[in-house]
């Protein structure tokens, strides 16, 4: 069997869980007997191509004098170039657009026709465009390959899920890893809602993360029930991780392991003497960072010598720096900034405790993460992982009391502390690619029947 | 009738901070750029420094003892000379050396500590005043203070160091309808207070590339109240030594301003003098009080630049907690951090205000933005806490 996969970032080249998870699936399915085409915006070259079969969009020469595009721009009236306000319907529009943008009286139609779209793969202010126009290269990516299923992970990819099973007829799977609602809360982006509902309406099977986010599909998008599954995420062994060190290439090998081995020492003389409570992600509404503040102020005033470290950056970051001055803990509240690669395995041996206090989270791979190298963690009710595991304390996310009392335990018991960093890292561990590849599958062959 | 006018130079070079990050805390204890601080001292002495120094002899050897002027040394500026320019250095020698160059008494590493803790404070001026006499052989009894911050409390604790004058800025905010071309005194304290002409100072500093003025057009502006205040008029000029070539670029004519300044100033009817020496005059002084704290920084002249946002508020109230225990701290390493991290720049890269007029703070701040330059700051500010509590 053989999916068509569209995803927007493949690790090393991550900002977010979305990539890491792309990468564990392909694992698990290569395992399942099942090939993948990973199709991403943009691909850097140093990416793991041992897993899948790895298409850079970017690489991708599509000819819009092609019929098909011709007749599919008939069907396809949804597809917006040149930001999400002026809808098209035709090439010759098409031209006409482009032809205004670039100010230029003479306008080459057959050397514009023959193209390769540059894209970012980053979530910039012309994430729309960047979004249609994958959309435009999928349909080239999809006749150029023969495959049985194709599968779409979130929204910036619906679209070329969409545009590839039109061109194709072959049955779309997509997999929800986040909503707007998540996102947004209750201010939701009406264009992203509108791709959201578009994508689980054209498809022929969803597949959602956790139980919460099926929720979510089913009452805020009415979705039918029947066509939706949930698959939740998994970690990746430690050991098999690929490199994801992005100046790896240029540090020879015999540094690296000298490195790598201080590293491990570093770490286990620094916990013993120090309590780090760690909040690692984006720095956004959705990830409820200051919920986080509020609690690190609870545990301070009983505790001064506890430290807080907020690793992650994100639009809220300016506003938390601010609260915190403000409380007067700046001198135990750090700041780390965006991590990668071995940093975060190095955040996550230096801390005491992990905290999710997410708002809404469909799923959370990263308590995983600190679980599997043993950190016990507190996370949020309203988070998908909270579904499956045992050993973590659950706390509302806005109940920042129980949050501090939670984080106070871990840190000063340590009978707790310690049942928690074991069984949570074999909760962890439990929780792997294999199985959750082998439902995927399940869901690959039941659209396929049908 | 005596009108005179005086001209202060500040030097002063920051010890600017490494990217300091959280795994740092506690495994490393260098905080500051090495290259950066080499590399801006260079460029300084280069465009300004050696230029100037060589302009100052010319002008002494010109009019003799008719030219006066007066400088101030920040501890931190003639660490960084002595450790990365010792020639440098000895051109400052050379020119000290002259009878016409007084050196003022001044804060160590221009830190807030005035405002923050007297004591302290009063330990910082007198140990960096013995430096002075040590390295160039000579410090008068005035005292020019950080951003020449301020207010009666400060004044008093100087007139206990037994300083005779203290030089602080003309603010209007204090000054209302005095004149600032008056030497005032404190109201409880025998202490001269000298007063900078804010305007005239900037008109200089800040403006004058945008608004190039000839050093006639800037004496005669100094002049403007000379024969209305019956006792004589004196003016402060008072600037950052590096406007000259610097903050003012050598093709602004910035060299040749001051080429032609000092007979301006005598052609209108002033004679130049030493800060010192207007400490000395007897006359009947009128009294000032200033109940608020005044600075040189900004147009509101106050410590708003400083103390403004919760970010700065934060890290003076870290400095306020440790200033106890670093009076009696035996550590001179932690003794020379403390010195080097309370410099007001690492408060003033915090600042959110818009119009920051310091040229220091608009061109050479290495922060992409006032949380950089916090979330930086205070994790080498933990570093340093806790090697004092380990002690």
């Amino acid at each position: 069997m053989r999916v068509l996969m569209f995803g927007w970032e493949f690790p090393p080249h991550i900002s977010g869980g979305l990539g890491t998870a792309c990468y564990g699936m392909c694992k698990g399915l290569l395992a399942q007997g099942v090939e993948v085409i990973f199709v991403a915006p943009k691909m850097h070259g140093d990416e793991d191509s041992s897993v899948a079969q790895l298409v850079n969009a970017s690489d991708v020469a599509i000819n819009l004098c092609n019929p098909i595009y011709r007749d599919l721009f008939d069907h396809l009236t949804y597809i917006e170039v040149g930001a999400n306000l002026v809808p098209y319907s035709g090439f010759g529009q098409y031209l006409d657009l482009e032809k205004v943008k670039q100010g230029k009286s003479v306008f080459d139609a057959a050397a514009y026709a023959h193209r390769k779209f540059d894209f970012s793969g980053e979530y910039r202010a012309n994430l729309m465009e960047e979004v249609d126009r994958y959309a435009m290269v999928a349909v080239q990516v999809a006749q150029q390959h023969t495959f049985d299923v194709i599968h779409a992970h979130d929204w910036l990819t619906y679209r070329a899920g969409i545009a590839a099973k039109k061109a194709t007829g072959k049955p779309l799977v997509i997999h929800v890893h986040a909503t707007e609602f998540d996102r947004s809360g209750k201010n939701v982006n009406s264009v992203v809602f509108g791709i959201e509902r578009e994508g689980m309406l054209a498809a022929d099977h969803i597949i959602t993360v956790s139980n919460y986010t099926r929720d979510i599909v089913i009452n805020r998008y009415g979705i039918d029930p029947d066509k939706i599954t949930t698959v939740y995420n998994a970690v990746e062994p430690k050991d098999s991780e690929p490199q994801v060190q992005t100046g790896a290439k240029q540090v020879p090998a015999k540094k690296q392991l000298i490195s790598a081995s201080k590293r491990k020492k570093q770490p286990e003389k620094e916990q013993k003497k120090r309590k780090i409570v760690t909040f690692l992600g984006r720095v956004t509404y959705q990830k409820g960072p200051e919920y986080f503040v509020e609690a690190a102020r609870l545990v301070m005033e009983k505790d001064p010598d506890v430290e807080f470290v907020m690793a992650g950056s994100g639009d809220m970051l300016h506003a938390i720096v601010r609260r915190v001055a403000t409380l007067g803990l700046g001198n135990r509240f750090h700041f780390t900034g965006f991590l990668r690669g071995a940093d975060v395995d190095r955040m996550y041996g230096m801390s005491s405790v992990y905290v999710m206090p997410s708002v809404s989270e469909p799923f959370g791979i990263s308590p995983l993460e600190a679980m599997r190298s043993n950190v016990p963690v507190v996370i949020s009710k309203q988070s998908g992982v909270a579904e499956i595991l045992n050993h973590a304390l659950k706390v509302d996310f806005w109940d920042v009391d129980a949050m501090a009392d939670a984080i106070y335990a871990l840190l000063h018991y340590p009978a707790l502390s310690q049942i928690f960093a074991e069984m949570g890292g074999a909760d962890a561990k439990a929780l792997k690619w294999s199985s959750a590849a082998e439902k995927i599958k399940w869901v690959y062959q039941r659209v396929c029947l049908f | 009738m005596n009108n005179t006018f005086s001209l202060t130079f500040k030097v002063h070079q920051l010890f600017y901070l490494r990217p300091y990050r959280f795994f740092d805390i506690g495994q490393r204890h260098n905080y500051y750029d090495d290259y950066r601080n080499k590399y801006i001292l260079k460029r300084f002495s280069e465009r300004s420094y050696y230029k100037a120094n060589r302009l100052m002899h010319e002008l002494c050897d010109r009019f003799g003892d008719k030219f006066k002027l007066s400088f101030v040394f920040s501890g931190t500026a003639v660490d960084q000379m002595q450790w990365y320019a010792p020639e440098l250095f000895e051109d400052f020698r050379q020119l000290l050396t002259r009878p016409n160059v007084e050196i003022l008494a001044g804060d160590d590493s221009c830190s807030a500590l005035a405002v923050l803790d007297k004591n302290l404070w009063k330990a910082q001026v007198e140990r960096h005043r013995s430096r002075m006499k040590e390295v160039f052989g000579k410090c008068s009894d005035v005292l020019a203070g950080t951003e020449l911050l301020y207010d009666d409390a400060i004044g008093k604790a100087a007139a206990e160091m037994g300083y005779k004058g203290i030089l602080a800025e003309g603010a209007k905010t204090v000054l209302g309808w005095k004149s600032p071309h008056l030497i005032y005194k404190h109201p409880a304290c025998a202490l001269n207070l000298i007063l900078r002409d804010g305007v005239l100072s900037e008109n200089i500093s800040v403006r004058f590339a945008d608004r190039p003025l000839t050093a006639a057009q800037f004496a005669s502006d100094a002049a403007n109240d000379r024969d209305t205040l019956k006792d004589g008029s004196h003016v402060n000029f008072y600037c950052n030594y590096a406007t000259l070539g610097e903050y003012q670029e050598e093709e602004s004519g910035i060299f040749e301003f001051f080429r032609h300044l000092p007979q301006e100033i005598i052609n209108n009817g002033f004679s130049f003098v030493s800060l010192s020496d207007l400490c000395q005059t007897q006359a009947e002084k009128p009294e000032l009080h200033v109940p608020f704290t005044t600075s040189a920084m900004d147009d509101e002249k106050d410590l708003t630049a400083l103390y403004a946002n919760e970010l700065q508020r934060d890290v003076i109230a870290n400095w306020k907690k440790v200033c106890p225990s670093m009076r009696s701290c035996p550590v001179e390493e932690l003794q020379k951090d403390f010195r080097f991290l309370t410099s007001v720049e690492h408060l003033a890269f915090m600042s959110t205000k818009y119009f920051t007029e310091k040229p220091s703070i608009r061109y050479l701040n290495p922060y992409d933005s006032p949380y950089d330059a916090y979330i930086d700051y205070m994790n080498i500010w933990s570093d340093f806490t806790q090697r004092l509590q380990g002690l």
